[in-house]
């Protein structure tokens, strides 16, 4: 009998299997994964584990866990094709399973940097990744990081800790340029700085050498160059099958795909969000999405109606001693409003569209973070005068409105 | 070594020896103690790790700012012994400690 597939076991992946198994008891899955690892978490690998002479590994379900399920998980099974047509998957080694139901969590992979030597620098995505890049840092006694998003902040912030000479390489006037209120941005650049990084802003970086990067700054000297600037999806088995797609694989509000035997979750999806469609690389996504597209598959497996997927986002980036939250999605061309209160160390910024709240970033203020995905989550107006009110306290503000 | 015991919401128990320096998430994951999820990696982000302490023989620190917090907002039936049990790191200074594993 063919029941489920999932294509890919992350955190989507393996977050779809174990709520698939709990909501029914019976029906075949099977998860495929191209790694040779059990599944593991991401995100400690830029904060914690590649600095660690150890190596260690955060799995996202026990050793046991996938057996004892009847989850039938193939490690180090790349598929090769989706078949739609017969409504199979072909695995590399040629292979052929059928699905009733097909989930593609296949995620992101990075961006290689098209300069001269770029092949040479390495990024951190994968556990094989850390494995051959740790032992390479803590040996280093110069490192450039090419990238001033999460991961080559993290990774830069935590290089400086073990001691290293860091160089942080980047394109923009500041650090985190996309991904947070400018005036944030600014203020993480300037504590990288204070606590001895040299950060490079308008920086554009020629090629790699064995000793360091030619950047149109002058040769910054590093005998490690690690990049993180970015991630694509992993399109290219939903385009040879046909699905419709953009920056992620198009999917409805309820996750499906094209193809109505067919369902995208995680990094790799774009989903309808506000008026347009988002792609979002995050945990929160990763989990939300996969738990709201298993039950979806069960509920039609038992002819019943599903749900539509109405995430309130929400991210996290430790860089050092500097913890960053993120909860709505913010942008650049909303206003930004720093809450009173900050140090020299925190800060609250909330991004305000006609005086509305829409998103909040904050650095070392985890109270002022939880309080705003919980006032994101009940979906009312919260304005700027009613924040004003609460004396800047979104803590108090919840506890009334709830 | 420490002793720390998990009790399942279904009222199972499951015990298992510690190493200094280990977090009671992370020893519930690969002891396959149900009902912790640890969603967030041991980030303390999520809540998804929610215990009651119900026993403990020696000495831990309580709740750091952000876990505080977390447990303040996230969790809906906070106990006076609630933790992140990411947060909770086994050390010498601890013989044994039980739990019991919340919902959510
Ligand atoms: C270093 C790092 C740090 C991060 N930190 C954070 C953080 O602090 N907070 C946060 O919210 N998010 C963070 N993220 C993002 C988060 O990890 C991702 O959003 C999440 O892992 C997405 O899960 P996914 O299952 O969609 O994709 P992935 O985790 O990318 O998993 C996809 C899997 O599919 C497999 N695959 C691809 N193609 C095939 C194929 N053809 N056949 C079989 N298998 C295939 C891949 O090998 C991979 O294992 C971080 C990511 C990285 C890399
Ligand atoms: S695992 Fe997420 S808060 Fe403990």
């Amino acid at each position: 009998m063919s029941g489920i597939i999932v294509i890919g076991a992350g955190h989507a992946g393996v977050n779809a299997a174990a709520c698939l198994r709990k909501l029914d008891a019976e029906v075949s899955i099977t998860l495929l994964s191209a790694e040779r690892q059990l599944p593991y978490h991401r995100p400690p690998l830029s904060k914690k584990a590649v600095f660690d002479a150890n190596l260690p590994i955060e799995m996202l379900q026990a050793n046991g866990f996938y057996e004892k399920a009847n989850i039938d998980l193939r490690l180090n099974c790349t598929v090769a094709a989706i078949n739609p047509i017969d409504k199979s998957v072909t695995l590399a080694n040629g292979d052929q399973l059928h699905y009733q139901q097909l989930i593609i969590a296949t995620g992101t992979r990075l961006r290689s940097l098209p300069i001269p030597g770029g092949e040479s620098a390495m990024g951190v995505y994968t556990y094989a990744d850390i494995e051959s890049l740790g032992p390479k840092l803590l040996a280093a006694e110069k490192v450039a990081i090419i990238g001033g998003g999460f991961i080559g902040c993290e990774v830069a912030a935590g290089a400086l800790k073990l001691g290293k000479q860091v160089s942080l390489l980047i394109t923009g006037p500041r650090a985190l340029r996309r991904a947070v209120a400018p005036v944030l941005g600014e203020k993480v650049t300037s504590l990288h700085r204070q606590n001895g990084m040299h950060v490079h802003t308008g920086c554009k970086v020629h090629s790699i050498k064995a000793d360091g990067v030619e950047t149109d700054q002058g040769f910054v000297e590093a005998d490690l160059v690690i990049t993180g600037i970015g991630a694509d999806a992993n399109l290219d088995l939903a385009q040879a099958a046909g699905l419709e797609t953009h920056q992620g694989i198009l999917v409805d509000s309820h996750g499906k795909t094209s193809d109505e035997h067919i369902y995208a979750i995680g990094d790799v999806a774009e989903f309808p969000y506000g008026e347009g469609m988002q792609r979002l690389e995050s945990i929160q996504n990763a989990t939300d999405q996969s738990a709201l597209v298993a039950a979806n598959i069960i509920a039609t497996r038992n002819g019943e109606s599903s749900n539509a997927y109405q995430p309130t986002p929400w991210f996290w980036s430790d860089q050092g001693d500097l913890k960053l939250q993120m909860a709505g999605l913010g942008s650049l061309n909303l206003e930004h409003r720093e809450l009173p209160g900050g140090t020299d160390t925190s800060m609250t910024v909330v991004h305000l569209k006609d005086e509305q709240m829409v998103a909040v970033d904050t650095l070392n203020t985890p109270g002022h973070h939880l309080a705003a995905r919980k006032l994101l989550e009940m979906r009312k107006p919260i304005t700027w005068a009613m924040i004003e009110d609460c004396d800047f306290d979104l803590k108090k503000l919840f506890k009334q409105l709830r | 070594m420490t002793q720390v015991t998990f009790t399942q919401q279904d009222g199972a128990q499951v015990t298992v020896e510690a190493n200094n320096g280990e977090h009671l998430m992370k020893l519930a994951l690969d002891n396959g103690v149900v009902g912790i999820t640890g969603a967030c990696g041991g980030s303390c982000m999520c809540a998804t790790c929610h215990v009651t302490i119900d026993e403990l023989n020696g000495s831990l620190a309580g709740p750091g700012e952000m876990e505080a917090e977390i447990l303040d907002m996230e969790v809906d039936d906070p106990q006076e012994t609630s933790r992140l049990c990411c947060q909770v790191f086994v050390s010498d200074d601890i013989d044994s400690i039980n739990v019991t594993v919340m919902e959510g």
